[in-house]
């Protein structure tokens, strides 16, 4: 299954925030969105699952255009982690999880049994089947991050959208999600699409990289041929070092100084 | 291996169980309120007298007792206390959506403004000399306009944001307080009847007052609970709401109205009551989770259970004199409020 | 020869001694002019004065007067505190010395055989001859009369007071509803009420001339509403009240914001707060005293105290068991009042029992079973609160004895409040407790 988008335009009364936007996701593949603030990269990720209308342009999911497709629909293909969460009520881990249900389940139906199986599922490909009966408030900011993933896996999704995954994390927790990613991608044959602003875990763990610039691409492919010197003194004014290492088995970026 | 499956059905059923025990103890407490009374009527009287007026086998009790106890039970107690059974179901109902609408536990179904608008409404009526049986209908007109002006002010490009809600509904709360107190002074010896709209009492409830709430508590009720599902997404935010499906605008606009006009009904019935809309949706939470589809139901039993019981005491601690049930409500409210702040961080915790 | 010469020396110059004696010591008599006697005589001094300052003196010369005449000592005993300005203004102390004056030539014996004299200032003075004579109660004696040419001139050791002025003098020291000790010397000429208890009462009591300004409440009678309305004691248009310049503002006890401001810009403030009715009674009678109009105040009073009596009379005879229980209701459903109130008083002395009498709070709200439990014979409500159908309609009233037999009436509020109306009130009470008596 493929995630095509075509020529993506948006933006609010005269302002363009994305313009000529294209670029198309594999499932199995990890698609990194990369930019400095304000290049758009939250807003493309909110249209392409259409929770904002584009001025012009297409999103096609398997060759169907998803512009014709109702709420429920999307949320049937699309789990959503956004960047924050913050719930202040006292559900357990394994409400919010069942959550995920809703778009698979009609207004007054109950959960049944296979709707507790896929949420158990989604709880153990995230690991955190042992916090089910845990309320959601007292979890660290790790634990919480899986909690919301599990729910959009939940949904069943097939294609997943992740914003900032990793930016609250502590270390430890971040190669954790990344790597849970990874899996989910090619263990669940998923198309995912992740923004994120590490440009060292971008670079290791993702297959594709947009790079965005004033709404623009500036830059796609494979994260070696993305993530440049040029392109990165382009884009984000930085003098940057990039060597190759063994340890990683990957490209590892220094960052030098700004480019005066 | 962590039981999932068994924990969850524990959980449905011990809900379950919970929501029918709480109907048990509002049925207890309903025939408790018509017990009770500055009157005193024998426990069995008044069951006799509720069988006596049962449609089939009425007739064959024998009347022993004087009939002004019939029309006390009859009249005055029993609309009075599903009055209060209603007033306190609504209330707790409306605060459990507003909860949910602003995602803050602080909320309560009168941050709109309602209680002002509608307080408002009544004290026009009576300063104009209008006939008591349209006060409340002023009342609840107000309390209605209130909500839609809160809702227009914060209508931007067609969403409403909640801060903003919150906010325009704070001002024109002040701005309506501020007519009332303007009424107040221009009212000289209607004064006292104004003063009753905001305090809120049961004491003139009887089966006007009923009929006038009925139908609207049996019809806004139903749909809140049809919502369950939206609001319970409605928790994890807007955004992830509406990525889970959820019209998150509309559900926005069907609770706003049916706030309004549930509340505004109550307002209309009792004047305006403080803190069951706060409180109830909280210890009702407690008990039963938050999870919409129990929390709902089950704020209708603990709400007319508050309500009513408080109600008893309201009418029984002075008695034969009676103390607005808004003075109780408060006592038990401000107490327990401070109790929900402390305890924010702790393992409830929000 | 020598020898005869000297003795009708000796006999002329003691002829002339003699002559010029009597000249000297004798009493000149009536030969003397009222003005120049006033003038030579130093006892006098400060009547001489005043006549020539006011120009009086003049008119005295060359025709028939008798004057009495306050001598200086009475000029020192003068109550200059109270009245001070009489002495300072021409006119009033014209008006004064002409008290004084009467027309033609009367000796002390003359004037004890009159009853009373009309003076110059036109007001008369009246005469008892009990003992000593005095003119006023003040002595005059024969003794000391001086006669003149064109009159006498009679010595009174104190100054005399025509009495309109008197009366318009009250002197009186009241302690108010607010507890202030208010001094009011004289009559007021010039008063703002903004307690309308007071306008209605100035009014029954033909004082009603009085007012120049009232509060927005003050509406009876009729004629109030002619006045500029100034507000209320909580509001008070302090400006426009000053400009009204009274020199007696009446208010309620507990307006103390327009008792204070008032104080403040030297205005005399009157409190007033009656509570029972012997309050409203004691008002009638201490505004009499005040305005100068006792005798209406004294008729209004006992008119009101006869129906009273006569009221009260026939609800002691009652035993508790012929009274009727009485049910009254404020503007607030089931709201009712205690014994610690006018209208709770008005009720028990027309005969009634009102069942919420023993209650704590003075306006205690009841619950509507009790009432039903209670079985009031008559239910009164306050012409503002609910109708009497809404009352007859309520749920659970149909078995209460007031609604069964159709006694469930509304009373006009100022009926039953402290004002003189409320006899109306407690007639109307006598009427639908007890109509068969009080037809």
């Amino acid at each position: 299954m493929d995630l095509n988008v075509e020529s993506l335009y948006f933006g609010y009364f005269k302002k363009n925030i994305l313009k000529d936007v294209s670029f198309t996701a594999k499932s199995g593949e990890v698609m990194g969105i990369v930019g400095p603030n304000g290049s758009g990269k939250t807003t493309l990720l909110k249209c392409i699952r259409k929770a904002l209308t584009p001025r012009q342009g297409s999103i096609m999911l398997d060759g169907e255009d998803i512009m014709e497709w109702d709420r429920t629909k999307i949320a049937k293909y699309f789990g959503v982690v956004p960047q924050n969460t913050n719930i202040t009520f006292p559900f357990t881990v394994l409400e919010i999880v069942m959550m995920g249900r809703i778009p698979h389940l009609k207004r007054m139906q109950g959960e049944g049994e296979d709707d507790v199986y896929v949420a158990k599922k989604a709880m153990s490909l995230t690991a955190i089947e042992h916090l089910y009966y845990r309320y959601v408030n007292n979890l660290s900011g790790g634990e919480v991050q899986r909690v919301i993933i599990a729910r959009a896996l939940a949904q069943e999704p097939k294609i997943l959208l992740l914003d900032e995954p990793t930016s609250n994390l502590d270390i430890n927790h971040q190669f954790e999600t990344m790597k849970l990613i990874r899996k989910l991608a090619k263990d669940e044959d998923m198309i995912v699409v992740i923004i994120s602003h590490d440009l060292n875990l971008s670079m290791r763990y993702c297959d594709n990289l947009i790079l965005l610039h004033d709404g623009e691409v500036f830059s796609s492919g494979r994260p070696v041929d993305v993530l440049t010197k040029e392109n990165i003194r382009k884009v984000y004014g930085v003098e940057a070092q990039i060597d190759f290492n063994t340890a990683i088995d990957s490209n590892q970026i220094t960052l030098i100084d700004i480019v005066e | 291996m962590h039981n999932i499956d068994g924990y969850y059905q524990d959980i449905k059923h011990k809900r379950f169980m919970l929501l029918i025990g709480l109907l048990i103890i509002l049925f207890f407490v309903t025939v408790l309120g018509i017990m009770v009374g500055p009157v005193f009527i024998s426990p069995k009287v008044v069951l006799k007298i509720l069988a006596s007026n049962l449609p089939l086998i009425g007739d064959d009790i024998v009347q022993t007792w004087p009939g002004t106890y019939n029309s006390i039970v009859m009249d005055v107690r029993l609309p009075r206390v599903l009055v209060g059974l209603m007033v306190g179901a609504g209330l707790s109902v409306a605060g459990c959506g507003m909860q949910g609408l602003f995602r803050n536990p602080m909320a309560s179904p009168y941050v709109t403004g309602i209680s002002s608008g509608g307080a408002f409404g009544a004290a026009l009526a009576v300063n104009l000399g209008i006939i008591y049986y349209l006060v409340p209908a002023f009342a609840f007109f107000f309390s209605a306009m209130t909500v839609f002006l809160v809702y227009a002010i914060s209508m931007v490009r067609g969403k409403v944001r909640m801060e903003t809600l919150l906010l325009s509904g704070i001002a024109v709360a002040s701005f309506f307080s501020a007519l009332v107190s303007l009424m107040m002074y221009l009212a000289a010896q209607k004064l006292e009847s104004i003063v009753f709209w905001m305090m809120g009492g049961f004491w003139a409830s009887g089966w006007d007052e009923v009929m006038i709430i009925l139908p609207f508590v049996i019809v806004c009720i139903p749909i809140y609970i049809f919502l369950s599902r939206d609001l319970n997404a409605m928790m994890l935010g807007e955004d992830a709401a509406r990525d889970l499906g959820i019209d998150v605008e509309t559900t926005k606009k069907i609770v706003l109205v049916l706030t309004a006009i549930l509340v505004g009904c109550c307002v209309a019935v009792s004047g305006t009551i403080g803190f069951v809309g706060l409180i109830i949706p909280h210890i009702t939470r407690i008990i039963v989770g938050p999870d919409h589809r129990v929390l709902i139901p089950a704020s209708v039993f603990t709400g007319g259970i508050f309500m009513i019981f408080t109600d008893i005491v309201a009418r029984m601690i002075i008695q034969p004199s009676e103390l607005p049930v808004g003075i109780i409500t408060s006592l038990c409210g401000v107490p327990f409020f401070l109790y929900l702040l402390r305890r924010r961080k702790s393992s409830m915790g929000w | 020869m020598a020898n005869d010469t000297k003795k009708i020396g000796a006999v002329a110059l003691t002829a002339i001694v003699i002559i010029a004696a009597i000249f000297i010591f004798y009493d000149r008599g009536p030969d003397q002019d009222l003005t120049e006697a006033l003038g030579e005589n130093t006892e006098f001094s400060d009547l001489f004065d005043a006549l020539e300052s006011t120009g009086i003196l003049e008119g005295l010369a060359g025709s028939e007067y008798t004057i009495l005449a306050p001598t200086d000592g009475a000029f020192d005993d003068y109550d200059t505190e109270l009245y001070g300005d009489l002495l300072e203004d021409t006119d009033s102390l014209g008006a004064l010395l002409n008290y004084h004056i009467i027309e033609g030539k009367y000796s002390v014996a003359d004037i004890s055989k009159m009853s009373t004299v009309t003076t110059l200032q036109g007001e008369v003075i009246s005469i008892s001859t009990t003992g000593n004579v005095t003119v006023n109660d003040v002595e005059i004696s024969q003794s000391e009369e001086i006669e003149c040419e064109n009159g006498y001139i009679i010595p009174v050791g104190e100054i005399l007071l025509p009495p309109t002025i008197e009366s318009t003098y009250i002197d009186l020291t009241i302690t108010d509803a607010a507890g202030r000790e208010v001094y009011i010397k004289k009559v007021p000429e010039r008063i703002v009420s903004i307690a309308s208890s007071a306008t209605e009462t100035l009014y029954a009591i033909n004082a009603g001339d009085l007012l120049v300004g009232r509060d927005k409440y003050s509406v009876y009678p009729e004629e109030a509403n002619d006045l500029p309305d100034l507000g209320s004691g909580s509001s008070l248009a302090l400006e426009e009240t000053l400009n009204l310049n009274p020199d007696l503002v009446i208010t309620w006890y507990y307006s103390t914001s327009a008792i204070e401001s008032l104080e403040q810009n030297g205005i005399t403030v009157l409190a007033i707060g009656p509570s029972s009715v012997q309050d409203v009674l004691d008002l009638i009678t201490l505004f009499g005293q005040i305005c100068d109009h006792e005798a209406d105040a004294q008729a209004i009073v006992q008119d009101m105290q006869t129906t009273i009596d006569e009221i009260s009379s026939y609800a002691e005879s009652l035993s508790e068991d012929e009274k009727v229980k009485v049910f009254y209701e404020l503007s607030t459903a089931f709201k009712s009042v205690s014994d610690q109130t006018f209208t709770g008083e008005l009720i028990e002395l027309a005969g009634g029992i009102n069942i919420a009498a023993d209650q704590e709070a003075t306006y205690p709200q009841m619950s509507s079973e009790w009432i039903i439990d209670q079985n009031p014979d008559v239910v009164v409500v306050v012409s503002y609160g609910a109708t009497t159908d809404e009352i007859k309609s309520r749920d659970g009233w149909d078995s209460i004895d007031a609604v069964l037999n159709d006694k469930v009436y509304s009373i006009e509020s100022n009926w039953v409040s402290s004002t003189p109306r409320m006899v109306l009130g407690l007639e109307q009470f006598a009427k639908w407790f007890y109509p068969e008596h009080f037809a």
